[in-house]
């Protein structure tokens, strides 16, 4: 078992930066200190993932990501959103696609 | 291997002052002429050109919290200031805050190759490093303010002299480490923490709350420690009282406790104002240079006032608090616990503004009247007395008094009898113009392998075209080399290179002192093991020696 | 993000809010239902270094159009009717200013006498440091980024008397972060349009509602936000007549209808990177277990490329 001390919570803006985060062969088993939503958000983070898939049918993430490509390119005018639960990092990445489709940008903080 | 050949090089650094000589680049540095033709060269003919080391600049705003506040803030900024993504660039907008791929573009279009972001808390590190690392071209780094910062505060109320010194020394490495930045900087010491408790301004003996140290203290204590661990740069000294009134008196003082020490007085022309009897502004320039010229462990950079726009930002708070009460534009304000402030108001400075017009001529004044070209550098502490991009036009008013006199013209005419500006004939030399964009910074930064063009510096270049209007000759230079690579040719980026970050070899520093850690753990919103930047901050970190 | 514009923000980090506020507003916001930890970390309960009692040593209001847990906590609930914050915080600044109010003593204002407003007026001028935490409460108003503006322009005034700050009460994980990254890269925090290979900025024209409302964008890519929990029904409808690709680590209602979905690493459990906080502090968030999927980062990337390579 592995314990991560001093973990950054990822649920709400205040990241709580004390968690204790216990891990057993690579599945979060305990974790001590979050709020309830944001202890239910690390216990629940492996479960529930979805499988990649285009227009339902199951494929590879390799072929998911050509399929974007493709649907963004051919787009004249796409539009790239979201971004509240991901890194800066990632963030930065979806800045430069927009700016490479020539298309829109947008977060939540919009309305 | 790349040969620049026929230009007149001006390398102040190893005494080269326009000869016509060939420089050689390979491998990212500046090599011996090779004693064969190798069979690999490309050549620049630079034939009616100058060419010199690329540009350092040891003062701006370009990156970090408050510098966004001010890009977020400022929407009209960015409008008509735009560029479009090409096949090596990314696209950017901004004028006084351009976003952080424009600053790179914009720095290297002028012949720059060396950036150094002036003010970062260390609660918002990650931040400024986030933004540096989107600096494209230019090698990178930043500097830490510690002067309104707690721990350093509970340090110096120490009354044990040695202890007191022994523990500062210690505590500066740590937060230089933990920042992973390149210098310390001071920014209104004591000022901004007095603010916060509603005091008011600060003088040097003032004893500020809540440990009751003086900004003489913090000035000099910080100052010791910093040689102490033998960094490569000095302190970086934001004085008290900036722009107000009369306050050459606290500059001068300042020197004096410091006299000494090595020490970088930055934004002098912002610090060096006679109070008129009516309590107005007045030059101080001519007291404050002479200062400087007695003192050779001193360097300074102006501040130099461009007229236009302008974003003023600056960690001293309680100044950005009086600027937005004089200006009533926007005001943006962020206190940072336990370390220090931030405000950002938005100005636009003009010629006929008889304040502005003093301020002008001040800077002027300054880069006139210190004599040793190694110790008075050009800056506009972009973007508070203007944005960077002004500096081909404040070259030709160092380099033509004619220009300057024709400037001098447009000026509210009162300014005359509050300035010494119309009594000064000197001009800059092309040697002097190197040295105050370069050569000097490069060497109070401690940066061996810059601002100059001598066997082993590393090959950033920056030719420009022979022509007598100045401003011309330095706002669209021929070629800009940087690290061996062509980046821009006549005046355009045609390669967006990568730049490294600098920073600062302190070993391993010893751990924060416990007692210290106590407070830090009780008194900050994050865990003491989540405050220093990680290493994915800074990759492949440049680190400069330090000589204690 | 719009007031913060026009006006610009007086504001601090939630440890000087800790630290040495002795007077906390929280208006519009309900912190102890959707920030858990607020209060005992930065802002009620907590013992601060200049605020030693902790929640003793804070006199802590609650302003809102109902009562919930939170105004329940305060030491003092002012229940304001819906519709009221422009109103309410325009009659603060006259009394914090002193000026001649022309309304009757005994009258109400936003529901609430006027003498109340007149004591909070003393109250915040009478403290050492004032924070006011505001919610959606405020932002959503009627009004909307004009009664941010106007509790903007309320906290600058007040700092003619004392030091007195406002902190929006940012909602999930890293917001913030992409106000941050947009501003850094494009100079503008919401709403950018690249359609001339330069970033062009109109809040209303580009973001996200218009664009649906007007069918103007013809595809979309949604990264780490569910727009079904976020956006109105007809923007969903909107969306879903569009060519999708949703990045997410969880199946929810968007991974059921998006054109392409792409499961993700969940960013602070199985990819790391930076996260901003609500007051504008970054952290690093962790990767603490491996994930078969690769990250948000690593997706844009990728697409990034085979679209720069086609
Ligand atoms: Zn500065």
């Amino acid at each position: 078992m592995v314990v991560h001390e001093d973990v950054v919570c990822i649920h709400c803006g205040c990241l709580c930066d004390d968690l204790v985060v216990e891990v057993e062969d690579d599945r979060i088993t305990k974790v001590k200190k979050a709020c309830g939503i944001g202890r239910n958000k690390f216990l629940h983070a492996q479960s529930d993932t979805p499988v990649p898939s285009i227009a339902g049918r199951e494929v590879g993430v390799g072929e998911a990501v050509a399929e974007a490509a493709r649907l963004l390119r051919q787009a004249r005018n796409p539009l790239v959103y979201g971004l509240s639960s991901t890194t800066a990092e990632a963030q930065a990445e979806a800045v430069e696609l927009a700016e490479l489709l020539g298309g829109c940008l947008d977060n939540v903080s919009s309305y | 291997m790349l040969r620049v050949t026929n230009g007149r090089v001006h390398d102040p650094g190893n005494a080269v002052a326009g000869e016509v000589r060939d420089v050689w680049l390979d491998g990212g540095k500046v090599v011996a002429e090779p004693a064969a033709e190798p069979a690999d060269v490309a050549t620049l003919d630079a034939a009616g050109c100058v060419v010199f080391p690329g540009g350092v600049e040891l003062h701006s705003h370009v990156a970090g919290s408050k510098v966004n506040a001010g890009r977020i803030m400022c929407p009209e900024d960015h409008v008509d200031h735009y560029r479009c993504r090409t096949d090596v660039t990314r696209a950017g907008c901004g004028h006084t805050v351009p976003t952080t791929y424009l600053t790179g573009y914009e720095y290297a279009r002028l012949g720059y190759t060396t950036l150094f972001e002036a003010a970062v808390p260390p609660l918002t590190a990650r931040h400024a490093h986030e933004e540096l690392r989107d600096i494209p071209i230019l090698d990178t780094g930043c500097y830490t303010v510690m002067g309104n910062n707690h721990l350093v505060m509970k340090v110096l109320s120490d009354p044990d002299e040695e202890r007191r010194a022994a523990r500062l020394r210690d505590l500066v490495a740590w937060l230089l480490h933990a920042t992973r930045a390149y210098a310390v900087k001071i920014v209104n010491p004591g000022g901004v923490e007095s603010w916060k408790w509603h005091g008011g301004p600060v003088d040097l003996d003032t004893s500020v709350p809540p440990y009751g140290v003086t900004p003489r203290r913090i000035l000099t204590g910080l100052a010791a420690a910093a040689d102490e661990l033998g960094l490569p740069h000095p302190v970086h000294v934001h004085l008290n009282h900036l722009g107000v009134p009369g306050n050459v008196a606290v500059t001068l003082a300042s020197m004096q406790a410091l006299a000494g020490r090595r020490a970088h007085f930055t934004h002098l022309q912002f610090h060096s104002y006679e109070a008129t009897r009516s309590g107005s502004y007045a030059s101080g320039a001519p007291a404050v240079a002479e200062s400087i010229n007695q003192h050779p462990e001193f360097t300074c950079d102006v501040g130099q006032l461009v007229f236009g726009p302008a974003t003023t930002m600056t960690s001293d708070a309680p100044m950005e608090f009086r600027l937005h009460h004089l200006h009533k534009d926007k005001w943006a304000n962020s206190d940072i616990e336990m370390e220090s402030g931030a405000g950002v108001v938005p100005m636009r400075y003009s010629p006929r503004q008889l304040v502005n017009a003093v301020q002008w001529c001040v800077g002027l004044e300054l880069m006139l009247l210190i004599r040793d070209p190694w110790r008075v550098f050009l800056t506009t502490d972009h973007p508070n007395a203007g944005p960077f991009v002004a500096y081909p036009m404040i070259v030709r008013l160092l380099m033509d008094r004619e220009f300057r006199r024709e400037w001098l013209e447009k000026l509210n005419p009162r300014v005359r009898r509050f300035t010494t500006l119309h009594e000064l004939d000197r001009e800059y030399t092309l040697d002097e113009i190197a040295t105050v964009t370069r050569a000097g910074q490069a060497r109070v930064l401690g940066l061996a392998d810059k601002g100059h063009l001598g066997v082993g510096a590393d090959a950033d270049v920056a030719v420009y075209r022979e022509q007598g209007d100045r401003e011309r000759m330095f706002a669209a230079p021929a070629w800009v080399v940087k690290g061996g690579e062509v980046v821009v040719r006549d005046g355009e980026v045609v390669a967006a290179v990568d730049g490294r970050p600098l920073g600062v070899d302190l070993g391993d520093p010893p751990p924060l002192a416990a007692d210290l850690a106590e407070q830090f753990e009780s008194y900050s919103s994050v865990r003491l093991a989540n405050y220093a930047v990680e290493d994915a901050y800074v990759p492949d970190q440049v680190l400069i020696p330090c000589a204690p | 993000m719009i007031a913060r514009q026009q006006v610009g923000l007086a504001t601090c980090t939630l440890g000087e809010v800790k630290n040495r506020a002795d007077l906390v507003i929280f208006w519009g916001c309900n912190p102890r239902e959707s920030h858990q930890r607020h209060q005992a970390r930065y802002s009620a309960s907590v013992k601060g270094q200049f605020i030693p009692e902790g929640r003793k040593g804070r006199r802590i209001v609650a302003i809102d159009v109902r009562p919930t847990s939170t105004t329940a906590a305060a030491d003092q609930f002012i229940q304001v009717e819906p519709g009221s914050t422009f109103e309410t915080a325009t009659l603060l600044r006259a009394l914090v200013a002193g000026k001649r109010i022309g309304i009757e003593e005994d009258a109400k204002v936003g529901g609430v006498p006027l003498h109340v407003w007149r004591e909070l007026a003393e109250a915040i001028k009478a403290a050492d440091y004032g924070v006011i935490l505001f919610g959606l409460g405020v932002t959503h108003d009627r009004g909307h980024d004009l009664n941010v503006e106007e509790l903007g322009a309320l906290i600058r005034e007040v700092n003619d008397y004392t030091r007195f700050y406002g902190l929006p009460m940012r909602g999930h994980g890293n917001v913030t972060g992409s106000n941050q990254v947009m501003g850094w890269q494009t100079g503008y925090p919401i709403a950018v349009n690249f359609n001339r290979g330069y970033p062009r900025y109109n809040p209303g024209e580009f973001s996200v509602l218009g664009l649906l409302a007007r069918e103007e964008v013809d595809a979309a890519i949604i990264i780490a936000t569910d727009p079904g929990a976020h956006l109105p029904g007809d923007s969903v409808a909107a969306l879903q007549a569009i060519p999708t690709i949703y990045l997410e680590p969880h199946v929810n209602t968007t991974t059921g209808w998006a054109t392409v979905v792409i499961p993700v690493a969940p960013a602070g459990v199985a990819a790391e990177g930076t996260f901003y906080r609500m007051d504008n502090v970054p952290l690093r968030v962790r990767k603490l277990v491996d994930s078969p999927f690769p990250s948000d980062e690593e997706v844009l990337r990728s697409i990034k490329e085979t679209i720069l390579h086609a």
